[in-house]
């Protein structure tokens, strides 16, 4: 239907890859080419941006047998985009260009193979949320895992090999029974409805009219679960996170913080919640709990860090948390929270990586001790990393607190506003655990900030050049350096000033996938009601019907100063809106791709 | 129940037995030789049962198999006779149990006790065939009692 | 007469080639002659395939498409594994070599196409002879001559059992024609199958040492240790695939009667299988031998297949997706295990070829135009036999797995167990990836020790190398074309032939082939009070 952006998005896969197939081998040349791939591809993506439309429908939608008729698997070759996975696409785009910027210097052996598996590695993340076929996804799920495996095994720290094959065989223990459930899916689909596909729209509607059955659910979710929950990572299964983290280089970290472990996240919005909703409604309350002690836990553990890596690994393990608690709060509020957030935290987290980066660059060290005072010594760098760690706990005015709010939000809802039934209690304790997070987040970021760059200044013996003298001022940040932070902070202020812009486009998506979920949780939440017929099955706090609930909050329009000419227009789901009341209307995955608006 | 089902279990209880001694024989001596007339021994319980079965139910298939068995047993025997040679020729027995440079890492190898044989003989230079075509070299004086070489 | 000796031709003619070389070997010594002889000679018998479109036969041979896929494979594993072989053993005895090689393809050939048991036992036979001859030929060595007679007696026992299954077989039905076998066991009048669950518990004995099958398994590291690496890769495929083609036959097709007790056991074996090969590899050192283990596992994910396709019963659905998963299956690993074979034995200290995980150490970073290709071909051999989208290995692993996720049968709880097969297959899959990795790792993460030497003469096994890659990554992005053969050579002839005019002048006497039920149940009838 729209073939021009069709193109687009088969190019931003491709270019990847023929820039990996032909990058030639000097180090020079080779990162260079890089920069204009990863460029090339931002410009694709960014135009994809700007004409996504919102609502509901599917954006460049390529839908090509791959397995052909002779296999008679209906595999297909399909990718696309809708409001969940363009934001997506668009981060990856962004934060490429941001890792091959960061590697500029800091890779100087075996250049050429390092920029081609960069390379490789986005196409196969860009693919990742672009597939809409299920054997597709997967394929590019496991195949991201190749190239960051060779980067951080190859060009890692001190202890690289341990830290690449624990991160390997951690993700690929998980999502081996990911697979297994996906497999199920198919064949359940195929056994209730005697149709053979692979398609993920298309599964979602029939498993829409013929649901699996709850048992089955269950056990089709924890598989999923296996390989999601490792790679988000949730609480009890991150130990190979901070490891990975901290012995990846540069590039490595920002990839990994910024992207790859959105793909767990991105797994359970796209599959466990819309193909699997009775089961997402029973372990929603275990998830919240796992989520919020990933919160807490992540934490404390970054504040007792002396390193400055380690600190920020434990704090992606925290806001990795906040995502999921959006997410499975399963209400619109906190999806989209949720969403938002995972953005933010792959910005904001990406920068704050490659700043690392920077500064071991400069100093060879890590350690929080060796180091103080620096804004004195590399102001811009400074401003950077204060911007970025505000971003990342949230200040008003920067994206942060605009993700966190919403999906706060959406977990009070869930506590206090929706049926829970016998766990309402437990969601009011979650809420303001996760509360405390936030407040724990703002004390580890800032005492590290204060520590490293505020107060007597305090640098390491040597520098990156053996000759100098101690007192030699380092330099600060070069163009090529602020080009690769700048970008992000363009993002950080956008989503921070004006959200709306991009919750709009996620919208309608996002509502077409946690209806489910919530029809699912309140269907659990009234089967555990019965002693309080009185109560509401499900309420909202913000502006329903003129506040019944209360907490009628202004801010909505601040979030989406168009709302009222979107509702009107016909759009679904703003979330100052009463929800639809007939099902029907609620647009489903499938749907959205057909209709026109 | 007659003549010919009595005669065939018969026959198939000395196949099984023939088959049973050759397994427990390959399984429990150490004599290369002899462990390779232990299978031979067991494909002879096979073939008995066989020809056995042929002739209860009057068809040729059975026979037909037995006598591709023997083939092959043949076949096996000679290729059998070629390696324990050249075993012996490196280890100057015929026993297994000295066979056991192939194990797992840091594993030791089983330890049997020895055999209780007759003290190893001298070693003996064996005759060697010469690759084809060539004129072999004849020692004089086995021209004494064979003329015709 | 004629129709059946016309669709052996190109077994034939791989015969008539092997003993010309045997023969001739005699006079000319030269090397290239011969490997150049039997790449014709596997050409004219590919010819002769693509002309022989000959449709099912009827009598104990049978083209169907079974038949077919094997036959292609097993020429082309042959022509790579004689490309794999160029510097046989050094001393000379080419000929032997080339020509037992051509055998041992043959015999594969003869097996696929065969459905009666004189000619299944027949080209069983043809594998193992000349492997004994092979195995002797690779190296010298007081190691290589023990591997050699390990796997010699251990697989003549392995004979005996087949055969003493066969006689169980035979006994109980009164032919040696797989299809009326299948046919008596099926019918009602077959009453006790007592006899025929001997016969499947001795041919699955027998059939397992050839797949390697725990716990049949015990040679194969050792004598993947103790050979070279050209045997070991023919021992690897060559035999795991006359011994699936086997299974499939008997065990699947013409014991269909006794599939409710066959599954069960190939579901153990196929546990057994591997976690025990994957659990051992996790401690190897000597690469052949951790390669052996890993050959071990990966005839426990066939295994899988296998049972999916016994458990459903032959002619449904799952049964043919199950059978057409164990297809795909062994082509992808015997792409991938040949090449890793085949890149290993391009590398050497000295005259030894490399012996353990350790001499490949930092092998892409040693410089040269061979080696980094060898390190990243061997990279990607270990990713596609772990089974990582998007290689081929991961095409084979989705179809055992969507196959034993599909299985829903006659029996209660039947799928509750084939969960539970996926689920430990899966674990093992990542268990396995573990030693994968550590090759991987070991390759790439470390700067070089020494420089291990690209050894003269292997040119072809080169080429293998990067054909092998090639086509691994080609299956990987493209496997619909490779889908659709494994799914046509899921087709299997399982009728029993048509009473043939001129029956009387072939093995089968016409009197057998029309022998009613009611004797064959007395013959039954004997063996539950034996």
């Amino acid at each position: 239907m729209t073939d021009p952006l069709r193109i687009l998005l088969l190019g931003a896969l491709a270019v990847p890859a023929i820039g990996a197939a032909v990058g030639p081998g000097r180090r020079e040349w080779i990162r260079a080419a890089a920069l204009v791939t990863t460029c090339v591809t931002l410009a694709l993506v960014t135009v994809l941006v700007i004409c996504f439309p919102g609502g509901a429908r599917e954006l460049a939608v390529t839908d090509v047998p791959w397995f052909g008729a002779a296999g008679g698997i209906d595999i297909r070759f399909s990718v696309g985009l809708d409001g969940l996975s363009v934001w997506l696409v668009g981060l990856t785009a962004l934060l490429m260009v941001v890792a091959v910027l960061v590697s500029w210097e800091a890779i100087q052996e075996q250049a050429s193979a390092y920029y081609r598996l960069l390379l490789l590695l986005e196409t196969g993340m860009l693919g990742v949320f672009a597939a809409r076929d299920i054997i597709l996804f997967y394929v590019f799920f496991e195949f991201t895992l190749i190239p960051l495996f060779f980067l951080i095994g190859i060009w890692g720290s001190e202890q690289r090999r341990y830290a690449a094959v624990k991160f390997f065989l951690f993700t690929l223990a998980g999502s081996v029974l990911t697979f297994l459930s996906l497999v199920a899916i198919v064949v359940l689909n195929y056994e209730a409805t005697g149709v053979l596909t692979f398609s993920i729209p298309r599964i979602t509607a029939s498993l829409a009219a013929h649901p699996i059955p709850e048992a089955a659910q269950l056990a089709i979710f924890l598989g999923l679960f296996a390989g999601f929950a490792i790679k988000v990572p949730l609480f009890p299964l991150h130990t190979w996170l901070p490891l990975a983290h901290v012995q990846a280089p540069t590039a490595g970290s920002v990839i990994l913080a910024g992207v790859l472990l959105k793909v767990g996240t991105y797994g359970f919005v796209r599959f466990s919640l819309p193909l699997l909703p009775e089961a997402t409604a029973i372990c929603m309350p275990w998830l919240l709990w796992l989520s919020v002690a990933g919160i807490i836990y992540g934490a404390l553990v970054a504040l007792a860090q002396q390193d400055i890596k380690r600190l920020i690994a434990y704090s992606s393990v925290s806001h990795l948390g906040f995502c999921m608690l959006g997410v499975f709060a399963l209400n619109r509020l906190g999806m989209q929270g949720g969403v938002l957030q995972m953005i933010n935290h792959g910005l904001s987290t990406g920068g704050l990586f490659a700043m690392v980066g920077m500064l071991y660059e400069r100093y060879h060290t890590r350690k929080i001790r060796d180091l103080g005072g620096l804004a004195h010594r590399t102001p811009v760098l400074a401003f950077f990393f204060v911007l970025f760690t505000l971003s990342s706990i949230g200040l008003p005015g920067l994206n942060g607190f605009a993700g966190e709010f919403l999906l706060l939000i959406g977990m009070f809802q869930r506590g206090w506003a929706e049926a829970g039934g016998r766990w309402a209690p437990h969601y009011q304790v979650i809420s303001v655990l996760a509360l405390t997070g936030v407040v724990l987040g703002a004390w580890y970021m800032l005492w590290l900030v204060q520590r490293v760059f505020f107060g007597p200044l305090r640098e390491p013996g040597h520098h990156e050049d053996k000759g100098s003298q101690p007192e030699q001022a380092v330099r600060d940040l070069a163009a090529r350096e602020v080009i690769a932070l700048a970008l992000p902070s363009v993002f950080i202020f956008w989503i921070g000033i004006h959200p709306a812009f991009f919750l709009n486009k996620m919208d309608a998506t996002l509502s077409g996938i946690t209806d489910r979920g919530m029809a699912a949780v309140d269907a659990r939440g009234m089967a555990g009601q019965e002693e309080f017929p009185q109560q509401a099955p499900r309420r909202s706090i913000v502006g329903e019907s003129g506040g019944e609930a209360g907490l009628p909050l202004q801010t909505t329009g601040w979030m989406d100063p168009s709302g009222a000419a979107f509702a009107a227009a016909g759009g679904h789901g703003h979330f100052g809106r009463v929800w639809p009341e007939a099902p029907s209307d609620r647009p489903t995955f499938l749907a959205t791709t057909r209709t026109d608006p | 129940m007659n003549a010919e089902v009595a005669l065939l279990h018969n026959y198939l209880i000395v196949g099984a037995l023939l088959f049973g001694i050759g397994l427990v024989g390959f399984l429990s001596r150490r004599n290369l030789i002899v462990m390779f007339l232990a299978v031979e021994m067991m494909l002879q319980g096979v073939s008995l049962s066989l020809v056995a079965w042929g002739r209860y139910y009057n068809d040729f298939g059975g026979q037909m198999l037995v006598l591709f068995i023997i083939a092959v047993a043949a076949c096996e025997a000679a290729i059998a006779l070629a390696l324990i040679v050249m075993l012996y020729r490196r280890r100057n027995s015929l026993d297994v149990v000295l066979w056991h440079e192939l194990r797992e890492d840091n594993q030791p190898p089983v330890e049997e006790p020895p055999l209780s044989q007759l003290p190893p003989e001298a070693k003996v230079e064996w005759p060697r065939l010469v690759p084809a075509g060539r004129q072999p070299e004849i020692p004089p004086e086995e021209t004494d009692y064979r003329h015709h070489v | 007469m004629s129709a059946p000796v016309v669709v052996l031709a190109p077994e034939i003619i791989l015969v008539v080639v092997a003993a010309t070389i045997y023969v001739a070997g005699a006079f000319a010594r030269s090397r290239d002659v011969w490997v150049w002889l039997a790449l014709g000679g596997f050409l004219s018998a590919a010819v002769a395939m693509v002309m022989l479109s000959v449709g099912a036969v009827g009598g104990p041979i049978s083209v169907d498409g079974m038949a077919i896929y094997v036959r292609w494979l097993a020429l082309g594993l042959g022509a790579l594994l004689l490309l794999t072989s160029s510097r046989p053993s050094g001393q000379g005895s080419t000929p032997e070599y080339v020509g037992s090689l051509l055998l041992t393809v043959a015999g594969v050939m003869l097996a696929a196409a065969s459905r009666e048991l004189v000619l299944l036992f027949m080209g069983l036979e043809l594998v193992s002879i000349p492997t004994y001859i092979l195995l002797y030929l690779g190296r010298r060595d007081a190691a290589s001559q023990e591997a050699a007679t390990k796997y010699f007696f251990l697989s003549i026992l392995a004979s005996a059992m087949l055969l003493y299954g066969f006689s169980f077989l035979y006994g109980a039905t009164g032919s040696t024609h797989l299809a009326v076998i299948g046919q008596r066991l099926a019918s009602p009048e077959a009453g006790s199958l007592w006899l025929a669950r001997a016969a499947m518990v001795l041919v699955l004995a027998g059939l397992g040492f050839k797949i390697a099958a725990v716990p049949f398994h015990f040679y194969a590291p050792d004598v993947y240790q103790g050979t070279t690496h050209a045997n070991a890769a023919l021992l690897s495929v060559v035999p795991k695939l006359a011994g699936f083609v086997a299974l499939v036959r008997v065990v699947d097709v013409a014991l269909e009667g006794a599939r409710d007790d066959a599954w069960p056991i190939v579901l153990i074996l196929a546990v057994a299988t591997m976690t025990v090969g994957n659990a051992m590899a996790l401690w190897q050192q000597n690469l052949r031998r951790l390669l052996a283990y890993s050959s071990i596992a990966h005839a426990g994910y066939m295994l899988i297949a296998l049972a999916v396709s016994m458990a459903t019963g032959f002619g449904t659905t799952t049964a043919w997706e199950g059978m057409a998963a164990l297809w795909l299956y062994l082509l992808v690993y015997a792409v991938a295990t040949v090449g890793t074979f085949a890149a290993l034995s391009c590398l050497g200290r000295g005259a030894e070829s490399v012996q353990s995980v350790e001499e490949l150490t930092g092998l892409p970073w040693t410089g040269g135009r061979v080696r980094p290709v060898l390190a990243w071909t061997i990279g990607l051999f270990m990713f596609s036999l772990a089974g990582i989208p998007p290689l081929a290995g991961f095409w084979g692993k989705l179809a055992v797995f969507a196959s034993a996720l599909s299985v829903e049968g006659p029996v209660e709880g039947i799928r509750g167990w084939f969960i539970v097969l996926a689920v430990v297959g899966v674990l093992n899959a990542a268990v396995a990836a573990a030693y994968y990795l550590r090759i991987i790792g070991v390759m790439f993460f470390r700067r070089p020790l020494g420089v291990p030497r690209v050894r003269e003469g292997t040119g072809g096994a080169l080429a293998v190398a990067i054909f092998s890659a090639v086509l691994a990554v080609a299956i990987g992005l493209g496997p619909g074309i490779w889908f659709r053969d494994a799914r046509r050579a899921a087709i299997i002839e399982a009728e029993a032939p048509r009473p043939l005019p001129m029956a009387a002048g072939g093995v089968q006497t016409a009197d057998a082939g029309l022998r009613p039920g009611g004797e064959v149940g007395q013959g039954v009838g004997f063996g539950s009070g034996l």
